[in-house]
């Protein structure tokens, strides 16, 4: 009788464990990047490697950090919890925090979690189910105004390294940048490659037919950073797509800058260099030689220059004359050569040096002194 | 065997007759009592020299072993259209000039002469001293000979600026004719 009843009690086992498919997701990812608790969000899951899943297969999430909105399954409103299907074995949930929770954005944060706690599952429980998940509950827009940075960014990959395919959010703090107190819209003016390709200019100048659909680049929409008050702006793009670049043109950097409406402030060019791109070296801005009287020839060279930035351009001013022009070479080496006494006379005892770059941002301003020779 | 022996001594007397021939025109004019000057440095310096290279060396940044102390000019302005003309009568120096547009570094048009006739037996680099007046009082500048022609016609030439006795940038030209 014993024998008997181990060996049912061992077909109940093997038939749940059978039953039971454990599912793990390959990964997951979140758009965007960073977000607020009252924007829409979606989550994403590749089961490309789970076998026990079929292609389409219903899953629902069984959420209890910070809580369970439907709490159990299967359930009249079980469709809100349910994942939508995305083709490739990809799965996605398309929510807004605070409306599927039913907390506001401060009571989400105030659970003491730090992270989202949840698994995937089935209808029926036993048909397949992840272990526990979680995504990183993180109040992104209060870290960003605490680091004290006027600008910065995330990517979907936890190092912040960024593709042409990469869910690329940036952060502004319109309270950090010089001439944007009270501004209510800001933009971004943007290009890749130090604006050398598939730029996308913000033009203020432009009027835009009310109701013109915001893909459209030449709509001030398209540019414009979403306002989530006191300041702080963010936006949230994929960068082949925002460009519109395929996925394969090379990008070796994003440059932008924050524009105010009217183009009234900007702030300087800004840069994220695109994943694997080793940093450019530091610029070298000399004067050759250390010391220099008027009876010599002055070099100024700069090492290293960024794209789009050449040729510079010099206005040098000694004894009352002014001369101003451009620099020769590449962008590894810019330079220029001053015949002192030809361009400015015996009585020239110091030089005023204002170096640009192409777009007419100071690189340089300084005095220097000319040695008395014997 | 004996004709070869007579040949041989007969060549001998002909190959020395020919060692001493050029000798037997070579009398010494100074048998007679008269002076030669003795071949001086002005024979080797003076003459028309063409600019080959210019460098200009940063000597503070030299003083400290800071690199890069060194760049090129030759390039750059009209440096390679640059020559110096050293001109001499009967060996003795009289005026110079510096033709082609270069920035000019040290007075174009002037008169010179060299801080000594000989090269020093130390080996010190020899100076040509430039004057703005033929009588030569009234100096404009230096030039150190640091590398003398000789089995080629080429020159170096260093000019040095200093500032309280210190120097603090050099101007290197080599020259050739």
């Amino acid at each position: 009788m014993k024998k008997i009843a181990l060996f049912i009690a061992f077909l109940c086992l093997a038939h749940f464990s059978m039953k039971a498919a454990d599912i793990s997701p390959d990964r997951q990812w979140c758009v965007p990047a960073q977000y607020s608790m009252d924007e829409e969000i979606t989550w994403y899951f590749d089961f490309s490697g789970s076998t026990a899943l079929p292609d389409g297969g219903d899953l629902y999430i069984w959420i209890w950090v910070p809580v369970n909105p439907v709490p159990g399954l299967p359930d009249p409103n079980q469709d809100k919890v349910k994942l939508d299907y995305k083709g490739d074995r990809i799965w996605a949930l398309t929510f807004t925090p605070t409306e599927f929770f039913g907390m506001s954005a401060a009571d989400i944060h105030a659970n003491p979690e730090t992270s989202f706690y949840f698994l995937l599952r089935s209808l029926e429980f036993e048909d397949w189910h992840t272990g526990t998940l979680s995504f990183p509950k993180v109040d992104y827009a209060g870290d960003f105004v605490k680091s004290g940075k006027m600008w910065d960014y995330a990517t979907d990959d936890v190092q912040k390294k960024l593709y042409p395919t990469s869910y690329l959010t940036l952060w502004f703090n319109a309270n950090l940048a010089d001439g944007f107190d009270g501004v209510s819209d800001v933009h971004i003016h943007s290009g890749y490659n130090n604006f050398s390709d598939h730029v996308i200019e913000y033009h203020a100048w432009e009027t835009v037919e009310a109701g013109f659909p915001c893909d459209q680049p030449q709509t001030a929409c398209y540019t414009e950073f979403k306002n989530l008050g006191n300041g702080i702006y963010k936006k949230d793009l994929v960068p082949y797509e925002y460009f519109q670049a395929e996925k394969t043109d090379p990008m070796q950097n994003i440059e932008f800058l924050f524009v105010q409406k009217d183009w009234s402030a900007t702030t300087a060019n800004q840069t994220i260099l695109a994943a694997d791109v080793p940093p450019p070296p530091i610029p070298v801005l000399s004067l050759f030689p250390t010391n220099v009287s008027k009876f010599d020839i002055l070099t100024i060279r700069r090492t290293y220059n960024v794209r789009n930035s050449t040729p510079l351009k010099y206005e040098i001013e000694g004894a009352g004359k002014t001369i101003n022009g451009e620099f020769t070479g590449s962008l590894d080496l810019q330079e220029f050569y001053l015949n002192i006494r030809k361009e400015f006379g015996d009585n020239v005892s110091s030089l005023h040096i204002v170096i640009r770059d192409h777009n007419d941002n100071v690189i340089s301003d300084s005095v220097k002194q000319l040695t008395i020779a014997d | 065997m004996e004709c070869m022996i007579k040949n041989e001594y007969f060549l001998g007397y002909l190959l020395l007759l020919f060692m001493i021939l050029p000798f037997s025109g070579c009398e010494p004019v100074t048998d007679d009592g008269s002076y030669v000057d003795p071949i001086t440095l002005y024979e080797k310096i003076g003459g028309n020299w063409k600019l080959a290279d210019i460098r200009q060396v940063d000597e503070t940044a030299k003083a400290a072993g800071i690199s890069p102390n060194e760049i090129d000019l030759y390039a750059q302005f009209s440096f390679g259209n640059l020559s110096i003309e050293l001109k001499t009568e009967n060996n003795r120096p009289v005026s110079y000039q510096v033709t082609g547009g270069a920035p000019e570094l040290f007075p174009n048009t002037g008169f010179w002469q060299l801080d000594t006739e000989f090269p020093f037996a130390n080996g010190t680099a020899p100076k040509i001293l430039l004057y703005s007046d033929a009588a030569k009082t009234v100096k404009t500048g230096e030039l150190s000979v640091t590398s003398m022609p000789g089995a080629k016609t080429e020159m170096e030439l260093k000019l040095t600026r200093t500032t309280k006795g210190v120097p603090f940038v050099s101007y290197m030209y080599s020259l050739k004719k």
